[in-house]
């Protein structure tokens, strides 16, 4: 197949496809190794991502998927009705950074770290289908363990979860300053 | 000194110690356990939550805090050669682990605001294609088969299938709920009988569905000629059983059934 041709066959199958499809599974579908797939995709994530083109190609996880660029958001209001989206609640929001940054993790390992009970947020996570059940512990009673799902990182933007934001040292020491100067300005006075 | 914060706004105790730090303006690795303690103790007496739940986790937290001040309140072993540790660097390290995931939450809040104007399509494959399944090929499926093969493999199956049978256990069955009671079916033919009086035992047993029905409508027959309330007549050998109802009301066999 030519270079022009196994990029139409792809922009083809992940606009047919709309959801995000692996790229074992596409580069079978062309009929080329997994290395020239990759490449043509990411040439053609490339020319998607001039001004002059709406939507893109985003990697979630070694899989790809078509979505609108974020530009669109405010012409594509205009022509759809997209119903208001419910942003979580710092709550659940504090849990699913704990699950996305400790996966595995057990619900009494999240509980420790929040202090408070936590199966309501567990529970509503996994309904939003943003955790899930990803195997058990081998310890006592075989407790559940949790991860975030492939939705998890569509809804926040991110590739892969090594694409995590960082938790940044500095951050800690700029916390530990903080308090610190604000304890120094009070001793001044 | 009260704290003029409703409890709904913490999280739990983690949080309202965090919240208290931030209030005192002190540093978390250098916590004035004496104050934060007072005004920790101070605030769950005036919290308002009947939940014991709650309640409790926060009364762990003030034990833990108590723990601390009064260990800290003890006087040093001078004599202990390796410095004793600061009884409050557990807790520190919860709360820097907390307040980071405080912190990492608000920075994935911000990438779910922008990731939320982002928009994707759903699967438009028609169900005829998306659902197609390729024809199987017999003929190449069953290649080199024979019907003896075929036979083996059923008597193996068989035989699985019979080791699975824990036979002990098998025998136990399944426990079933009594669809049909005794004393309800006394019940009904007490009610028959108030209408009808007399009524052949062959129709009565007719009108019943099923066997069960029909062993416990025959139990009730015996049952209430047992304490005289029908009399039962059979003019010859293989005859029709005639039933006389002679009782006047409906007496309620129930507690009587349970004492047989």
């Amino acid at each position: 197949m030519e270079s022009k041709n196994i990029e139409a066959a792809i922009e083809a199958i992940l606009f047919t496809m709309g959801e995000a499809i692996e790229l074992e599974r596409i580069a079978a579908a062309v009929g080329q190794d997994i290395e020239t797939t990759r490449k043509v995709i990411n040439r053609m994530m490339e020319q998607y991502d001039l001004p002059s083109r709406g939507i893109k190609i985003i990697e979630l996880e070694g899989a790809y998927q078509l979505c609108t660029k974020i530009e669109m958001y405010e012409t594509l209001i205009r022509i759809a009705h997209i119903p208001k989206k419910h942003f979580l609640s710092d709550v659940l929001l504090e849990t699913l950074s704990i699950i996305a940054y400790k996966q595995p993790i057990t619900k009494i390992e999240i509980e420790a770290i929040r202090g408070v009970k936590s199966d309501h947020a567990v529970n509503k996570l996994i309904e939003y289908n943003l955790a899930c059940e990803v195997g058990r512990m081998d310890a006592p009673g075989r407790p559940i363990l949790f991860g975030t799902t492939e939705e998890f990182l569509r809804s926040f933007g991110i590739q892969s979860l090594e694409d995590l934001p960082v938790i940044n040292p500095e951050k800690v020491e700029d916390f530990k300053l903080e308090v610190e100067e604000e304890l120094q300005l009070k001793l001044d006075i | 000194m009260s704290i003029p914060v409703k409890l709904e706004a913490f999280e739990g105790p983690l949080d309202l110690l965090l919240h208290l730090i931030d209030k005192n303006k002190v540093n978390i690795h250098d916590i004035p356990i004496v104050e934060i303690t007072e005004q920790y103790m101070e605030y769950i007496r005036g919290m308002e939550t009947k939940d014991l739940d709650i309640m409790s986790e926060f009364l762990v937290m003030a034990a833990t805090l108590i723990k601390i001040k009064s260990q800290m309140l003890l006087p040093k072993d001078e004599t202990k050669e390796e410095e004793e540790e600061d009884p409050r660097k557990e807790l520190v390290e919860r709360l820097l682990e907390y307040k980071m995931f405080k912190y990492i939450s608000l920075e994935l809040k911000d990438r779910e605001l922008d990731a939320g104007k982002v928009l994707y399509k759903k699967p438009t494959i028609p169900e005829e294609i998306s659902e197609y399944e390729e024809e199987v090929d017999t003929a190449s499926l069953l290649q080199g088969l024979t019907l003896a093969k075929l036979h083996r493999i059923f008597e193996s199956v068989i035989k699985r299938q019979t080791d699975k049978i824990d036979p002990i256990r098998s025998k136990f069955g399944r426990i079933e709920k009594e669809e049909v009671t005794l004393s309800d079916k006394i019940e009904a033919i007490q009610q028959f009988g108030l209408l009808h009086k007399t009524f052949s035992f062959r129709k009565l047993l007719m009108a019943q569905c099923g066997k069960m029905e029909v062993i416990v409508t025959f139990l009730g027959v015996l049952e209430l000629m047992k304490i005289g309330q029908v009399i039962v007549n059979q003019d010859s050998l293989f005859d029709d059983i005639t039933i006389t109802f002679v009782g006047d009301e409906i007496k309620d066999m129930e507690e009587d059934l349970i004492l047989i």
